[in-house]
């Protein structure tokens, strides 16, 4: 380890101990919103003066280190991680959260809202946290965006009413300009990861982006502008000879543990388009009216395969591999991202030979031999410094 | 290895068989028209079919096209050359046959084989619904129309839109929808115009509008039948291949007329007495999609335990999903209307468990078998009502996630410890 990395163990800790952040909020006063999913638009509840903090239900399961019931009431009904929050939320174990946004990633969140609607509906959930869902739609055209802003605008409304207060425009021109901020922050970041040397490794540029969806502002832009400033004193996180580079694509993972089996190997890490990464490419525009901003910013998001076109996001994919001067690929396919699966021929096809692709099946947490997640990707990180004929050479990567 | 055969069914209607006969017809008639150069299109059934029918541009709705290759045993080798491209073959298997069927070039293809498609059309109600259809029209050449599928995200949504929908769907339905997708059928229909050169009339889209209304009219009169007639004049291997043909024609005369056919037949036998089983005990209802491969199975439970299906969502939707009156309102409306929520009567907890739980004592049910359909409030809601449920966790179409003699044992058991004593218990409060 070289230099301070203080601000590498305060980012780690906010993406790993997300409801420490949120009780500190709420001891000071504040109320936080939960937001599931990518497409859950943060800006609006920032605006509303509430703390948006992303869940993810794999990373809370992998965090509670609870085993997930997939026999449960909706076990058939949603996916593992999304039947074990749905659980967790109706059990209290999300208490601190006061809100919870629900984005339409996947219909599986759909489902969930559904399902949560209809529990309060019923009067079987009376202790249920108000629950908004935003119906964000995915295509490019006229129709879709003006939908997506009515559906924005309502979301607002309903946000402001949890808050207590209205949301005005110059709200949501804040939270925009609070974004543009942090894009701006791990467009450096990226800036770093891709020089032919790279000066941060991607476990700490991913553990960035995750804190930079739970901290406030004014306590994620000092670790911010520590990991840059540290980045750019560096020469290199490789070591003396060249690190294989290798671009993450496919099923999200917010998992810091995959990342770093990878870089033990080695490999370093250059760049992700999964949907728990950021390179700073999006944030809201600078709109007269800003909330066109922030929702063109969501229909035209990279997000996820689920629910995405198949040729304009297998080739922002490829624009992005090769910026980054990726040598290979590693595919992550979720068990229940479905779309990934649909998208990885077409993905292949366009990288060519030239950019070789090891794709590697992720395991639900709670499967048996969901332990074995690392390892398996570890194996594939293997498979691929074998495709590009580099050696393993364990501890060439580090922070 | 070879493929397993499916159950075969035993003809319970006249009607049935002309339908069938009139549908070779008409694919012979579509294959023609297909090798003289015409376009043709393959709408997923959430897609709006009126629209082409008013165009007059000839279309195959894909879940028929898999419930074919599924009847003919097909699917199993068509899945495996979906995976050997590369795809996977456990996604979206209703779906993505016919496109299986392409990249095996099965030289023996069911029913002389599906013309390639010059259209390709699909609501995007699932996560990879935009990637399949993208992949297949690239390897068809075909190009892709894709159709926004919104979600309802009120607080409350009323239950009853079987009731309120046909008449008061402009009131009943949030606005935002309904403009979304009146400008994407507005939009889709330019396309269609530039794309085939035909003219949209809007007389002649009014009309199919009218013949689909009075269809799922005599959809509902013989659904209305089934449920009130004890025992059941006919069972689900019956219902679904004579309600599901007309509908794949929808909005045409032969549709109304062969429907009104269904019911006419149903009410002769109704009145006469005969029946699907004369010693019915057991009064079913099948939740899921149909197990085209293998309708006979339905009649095994007849013969075997004298449990008659009685009810399926095909003739359960055919009755209440499809009216959409629009006197003095735009008729392209009213088709957004019909289309905003398809799927959200089957999956929104909110519709579909009040309309399980409404079809299900209409019905006089006795159990429910619920395949691939993992509705927990349905299951809660019937349960609650003393109808119990047993859920499968299967494909309709991928045989590698059951086989008959899987199913035989499962809902045989379900039968004799569950639906029976329900049974009793109906008669002794009958």
């Amino acid at each position: 380890m070289s230099g301070d990395r203080a601000w590498a163990a305060t980012l780690r800790y906010a993406c790993e101990r997300p409801a420490e952040t949120a009780a500190a909020w709420r001891a000071g006063g504040g109320r936080v919103a939960g937001l599931l999913g990518w497409s859950a638009p943060r800006e609006l509840v920032a605006a509303a003066g509430l703390l948006p903090v992303r869940l993810s239900p794999q990373g809370l399961a992998r965090q509670a280190g609870a085993p997930v019931d997939t026999t449960g009431a909706f076990g058939r009904e949603l996916a593992p991680a999304t039947a074990w929050f749905a659980a967790a939320l109706l059990s209290g174990a999300l208490d601190w959260i006061d809100f919870l946004v629900i984005g339409r990633d996947r219909e599986d969140y759909t489902r969930l809202f559904y399902l949560l609607r209809e529990l309060r509906r019923t009067g079987s959930a009376p202790e249920l946290i108000p629950v908004a869902f935003f119906d964000l739609l995915r295509l490019p055209s006229r129709t879709s965006a003006r939908y997506n802003r009515q559906r924005a605008a309502e979301l607002t409304a309903v946000i402001a009413g949890w808050a207590g207060r209205p949301v005005t425009p110059s709200d949501l021109a804040r939270a925009a300009e609070a974004e543009r901020e942090i894009a701006l922050s791990f467009g450096g970041i990226q800036v770093l990861r891709t020089r032919p040397q790279p000066a941060i490794t991607g476990t700490d540029a991913l553990a960035a982006a995750l804190a930079a969806r739970v901290l406030p502002l004014d306590q994620l832009r000092p670790p911010l502008d520590a990991a840059l400033a540290s980045g750019r004193a560096r020469q290199a996180v490789t070591g003396a000879g060249r690190a294989a580079r290798v671009f993450l694509a496919g099923s999200g993972t917010d998992n810091l543990a995959v990342y770093a089996a990878l870089e033990d190997l080695g490999i370093a890490i250059v760049g992700e388009d999964h949907e728990w990464g950021d390179d700073g490419s999006e944030y809201p525009r600078t709109t007269r009216d800003p909330l066109d901003g922030i929702v063109d910013r969501y229909q035209f998001a990279h997000g996820g395969a689920a629910r995405a076109g198949l040729r304009d996001r297998v080739l922002a994919t490829v624009d992005r591999v090769r910026a980054t001067g990726a040598d290979g690929v590693l595919y992550l396919l979720g068990r229940r991202d479905e779309a990934a699966g649909w998208e990885l021929p077409a993905l292949r096809e366009h990288l060519g030979h030239g950019i070789p692709l090891v794709a590697v099946r992720l395991k639900d947490p709670g499967d048996a031999t969901s332990q074995g997640e690392t390892s398996d990707v570890r194996q594939a990180g293997r498979d691929l410094l074998a495709v590009l004929g580099a050696g393993e050479t364990a501890g060439a990567v580090h922070g | 290895m070879a493929e397993q055969a499916g159950v075969r069914r035993r003809p319970e209607l006249a009607c049935t068989q002309r339908f069938t006969r009139y549908q070779r017809d008409w694919f012979a008639g579509l294959r023609e028209r297909a090798a003289a150069g015409e376009p043709v299109a393959l709408l997923s059934a959430d897609a709006p079919h009126e629209i082409y029918r008013a165009m007059d541009i000839p279309y195959v709705v894909v879940q028929w096209w898999s419930s074919v290759i599924a009847a003919k045993q097909k699917a199993p080798g068509y899945l495996r050359a979906l995976a050997a491209a590369g795809y996977p073959d456990d996604s979206e298997q209703y779906n993505a046959l016919p496109l299986a069927g392409l990249l095996a070039a099965d030289d023996d293809p069911p029913w002389g084989g599906l013309p390639r498609p010059a259209i390709i059309s699909a609501s995007l109600g699932t996560d990879a619904m935009r990637q399949l259809c993208e992949t297949w029209a690239e390897r068809s050449g075909a190009v892709f129309l894709p159709i926004e599928k919104t979600v309802d995200p009120r607080a409350d949504p009323p239950e009853d839109w079987w009731a309120r929908l046909p008449g008061s769907w402009d009131s009943f339905l949030p606005a935002e929808r309904l403009d979304l997708l009146t400008d994407e059928l507005t939009g889709l229909i330019r396309v269609l115009e530039q794309a085939t050169g035909r003219r949209f009339s809007m007389s002649k889209f009014a009309e199919v509008m009218h013949l689909a209304n009075e269809q799922a009219e005599h959809n509902a009169a013989a659904r209305d039948l089934v449920a009130a007639t004890v025992p059941a004049p006919v069972s689900i291997a019956e219902t679904m291949p004579a309600v599901m043909v007309p509908q794949w024609h929808r909005g045409s005369a032969w549709a109304r007329d062969a429907a009104a056919e269904f019911r006419a037949e149903l009410a002769q036998r109704a009145a006469s007495g005969q029946v699907a089983c004369a010693g019915e005990r057991v009064r079913l209802m099948w939740l899921g999609r149909g197990l085209w491969s293998s309708l006979g199975l339905y009649q095994y439970f007849q013969d075997t335990y004298g449990a008659v299906f009685v009810w399926s969502m095909y003739l359960g939707l055919a009755a209440d999903g499809y009216a959409r009156y629009f006197d003095g309102r735009d008729p392209l409306r009213a088709l957004a209307a019909r289309f905003v929520t398809v799927g959200d009567e089957l999956r929104m907890p909110a519709w579909s468990a009040a309309w399980h739980l409404k079809e299900a004592v209409a019905h006089q049910v006795d159990g429910v078998v619920s395949l691939g359909e993992d509705d927990y409030f349905s299951v809660r809601r019937l349960a609650g009502a003393g109808i119990p449920v047993l859920s499968v966790a299967a494909d309709n179409v991928d045989r590698r996630t059951w086989d008959e003699d899987g199913l035989k044992a499962v809902i045989s058991r379900f039968i004799e410890e569950r639906a029976l004593p329900a049974a009793e218990r109906r008669r002794d409060a009958g």
